[in-house]
């Protein structure tokens, strides 16, 4: 009886490890300059890639994409409506956007979506949430600014003043 | 005889140039307000600080050269060259303020892309910029793509000088018979398709679930772009963003009416449709679309990467129509390059040099002149085989009749040979980079064909001699050659009368 309980215990471990290690081959992060730059030996796989979402969320049919920066690299993802209600934060001028893990197929010429090379979601998680971010003002471009502003309001009259004069006194010789 | 240029000549000049510096400080107020509506301060600081200099500058100029008087041709092709490089690095100052550039030298490559409304792109992290600059980038396109003198021209400059400075900025027809006029017509018609194309765009945006704000800001940066064959976007996947076959189908639109002449749609807007069907100029462009799309078609080897026929007419015709109306509009990464042959590569460059229409906004050598060259060797044709005494004409259809004469032809050649020059130069000098010939040719081409698409050559790493170069293309592209060889004229006669 002792044995055979070791034996599930050995097995049930066994298939833990197995599970794991399926788990993290599927969870194996793709850059997505990969998909790039070997753009056939992912076409049709399943793969997870990370970014940044940025700009919008855009409706398309049933569905809805999402654009995902990771690097300098971008890749445009489908998603549905469950995944889509995850997102928070968008990148955008003062906004850092969520950072997303997005597993699902890759295609690179999506014939669903008229040869788009795109990911089909399956699996959408928040690594790391985005933000807002605190705008900096220089100081010393206050000072520049204000100083050629003070030049400008002087200078501005005058020359236009002079120059009409001028004008008319070259018509004249 | 040609006449020298003297010294009195600089102070007109200066004078008109200081005109043109105030212009575009008034014109960067634009931003500055979208900056404090989206309460954008820091932007809105760099974009009045910009302005202020700007004007100051003017000012200082204007106060210095005093004398208004109308321009001869010297002076206002001067004008002009000097104009568009002065305007660049003002443009440039805003852009550089906001840290998405590298360089002063970045700036100023964006600047030029845009006013010469190129469309190549050096800019990082375009996806975090701020409305008020995003913007400034896409005015910058409708500021260049209308004329930055035709913006003078309607606002500050006045009578004898109007047309020297006009045909100066690579437009020689008066679609009406006073050039304010004509001037008051372009901005008419562009604002008009502004007010359309947006309301279009927009409501596309809408429907696909953008914010109204947003909506609206794409909408109009998309158009300004699109109509003025820039081809910037707002983001950095450039159209490939949207994911949309409406936008896609859209700015192909938009890009065609950009790429029409002025005065066809003059004529269509007077009420005389028919023009469409006769003018010459704009039955070539058909066929010349018709051709250069067979040519990425056949280039284009079996089994095509594409899972069905509208993947592959909307990746091809979308980057062709985009290549030929000198827009640079992309749909697709500049990695699927990649899987283009040789000969649709070359099909693309063919498109790009050959350009849109002239007296349009966009670039490359102009359908018109391939047509009176065509005609040209018609003629000669009919003189070898005719008997001696016979007077050969040909003629054809461009908004009125027009009988070719050997002027026509010999300054049709001239630009065509200029422009093929100018692609070859920028084309080797993007191998002694480094660079294989094939995309160095396209991105040559690109640059001083005033297009913006990219094999991926353009990028904020690529050498700065390599920048310089695209520079100087594109802004020799956009003026036709002629101001800035006047201008080089100018500067070395002041130097062999010292």
């Amino acid at each position: 009886m002792k044995k055979i309980g070791f034996i599930l215990i050995i097995a049930t471990l066994f298939s833990g490890t197995v599970g794991a290690s399926k788990n993290r081959e599927q969870l194996k992060i793709t850059p997505v300059s990969t998909l790039f730059e070997e753009p056939s030996l992912y076409d049709g796989q399943r793969l997870t890639v990370q970014g940044e979402v940025i700009g919008d969320i855009m409706k398309d049919r049933e569905t809805f994409w999402i654009n995902i920066k990771d690097g300098d690299f971008f890749i445009g993802v489908v998603i549905n409506n469950f995944q889509r209600e995850e997102i928070r934060y968008l990148g955008r001028y003062g906004v850092r956007g969520d950072i997303v893990k997005v597993s699902g197929i890759y295609h690179l010429h999506c014939p669903l979506h008229y040869g788009e090379r795109d990911i089909h979601a399956e699996q959408l998680e928040i690594v790391e949430s985005g933000y807002k971010m605190q705008e900096t003002i220089q100081r010393d471009r206050i000072i520049i600014g204000l100083l050629l502003g003070i030049f400008t309001i002087i200078i501005l009259p005058y020359s236009h003043r002079k120059s009409i004069q001028k004008g008319t006194d070259g018509q004249q010789k | 005889m040609i006449p020298y240029f003297s010294r009195e000549d600089v102070g007109p000049i200066l004078h008109y140039l200081g005109k043109m510096i105030e212009g575009i400080g008034v014109l960067m107020f634009v931003p500055f307000f979208i900056g404090v509506l989206n309460g954008e301060w820091g932007p809105s600081i760099d974009f009045i600080l910009s302005s202020l200099f700007s004007i100051a500058l003017g000012s200082v100029f204007l106060f210095i050269f005093r004398e208004e008087k109308d321009l001869n041709w010297r002076q206002g092709m001067s004008v002009v060259t000097l104009c568009w490089i002065v305007v660049m690095f003002l443009g440039a100052l805003p852009l550089y303020l906001s840290g998405h550039y590298l360089s002063y030298l970045d700036a100023s490559f964006e600047a030029m892309s845009a006013l010469a409304t190129t469309g190549l792109v050096v800019v990082n992290d375009l996806d975090h910029m701020s409305y008020a600059c995003n913007f400034w980038r896409h005015f910058m396109c409708f500021i260049g793509g209308q004329g930055i003198i035709l913006v003078a021209l309607t606002f500050f400059v006045r009578g004898g000088s109007a047309f020297k400075v006009y045909v100066g900025e690579a437009r020689e027809e008066r679609i009406m018979p006073n050039i304010i006029q004509t001037a008051r017509f372009i901005w008419l018609v562009s604002l008009t398709y502004l007010v359309i194309g947006s309301a279009i765009l927009f409501s596309i945006n809408l429907w696909r679930g953008f914010s109204p704000g947003r909506a609206l800001f794409h909408a109009i940066c998309l158009f300004m772009a699109g109509w003025d064959t820039a081809g910037f976007a707002p983001q950095s996947q450039n159209i490939l963003y949207y994911h949309s076959y409406l936008i896609d189908l859209a700015t192909a639109m938009f890009c065609l009416l950009g790429a029409v002449n002025f005065g066809v749609h003059y004529a269509v807007w007077t009420g005389k449709p028919r023009e469409l069907l006769k003018n010459y100029e704009l039955k070539l462009y058909v066929a010349s679309i018709l051709i250069t799309f067979f040519i990425v078609c056949i280039g284009f080897k079996a089994p095509l990467p594409f899972p069905n026929f509208i993947s592959f007419f909307r990746e091809s015709f979308y980057q062709l129509i985009s290549a030929h109306t000198g827009v640079g509009y992309s749909n697709i990464d500049t990695h699927n390059f990649s899987y283009w042959s040789p000969l649709a590569i070359l099909g693309l460059i063919i498109a790009m040099g050959l350009g849109g229409s002239s007296t349009s906004t966009s670039g490359g050598i102009k359908i018109l002149r391939i047509g009176i060259l065509l005609k040209g060797i018609k003629k000669e044709v009919k003189i070898f085989t005719s008997p001696g005494a016979t007077v050969v004409v040909e003629k054809f259809h461009h908004i009125r009749d027009i009988i070719i004469e050997d002027n026509h032809i010999k300054m049709a050649a001239i630009i065509t040979l200029l422009y093929i020059a100018l692609y070859l130069a920028g084309g080797m000098i993007g191998v002694f980079y480094g660079y294989p010939f094939l995309p160095a040719l396209f991105e040559s081409v690109s640059a001083a064909a005033n297009v913006g698409l990219s094999m991926g050559i353009t990028s904020p790493f690529m050498p700065a001699g390599l920048k310089l170069t695209y520079i100087i293309e594109m802004w020799m592209g956009r003026l036709e050659f002629f101001s800035i060889f006047v201008f080089f004229s100018f500067l070395l006669s002041l130097k062999s009368s010292e």
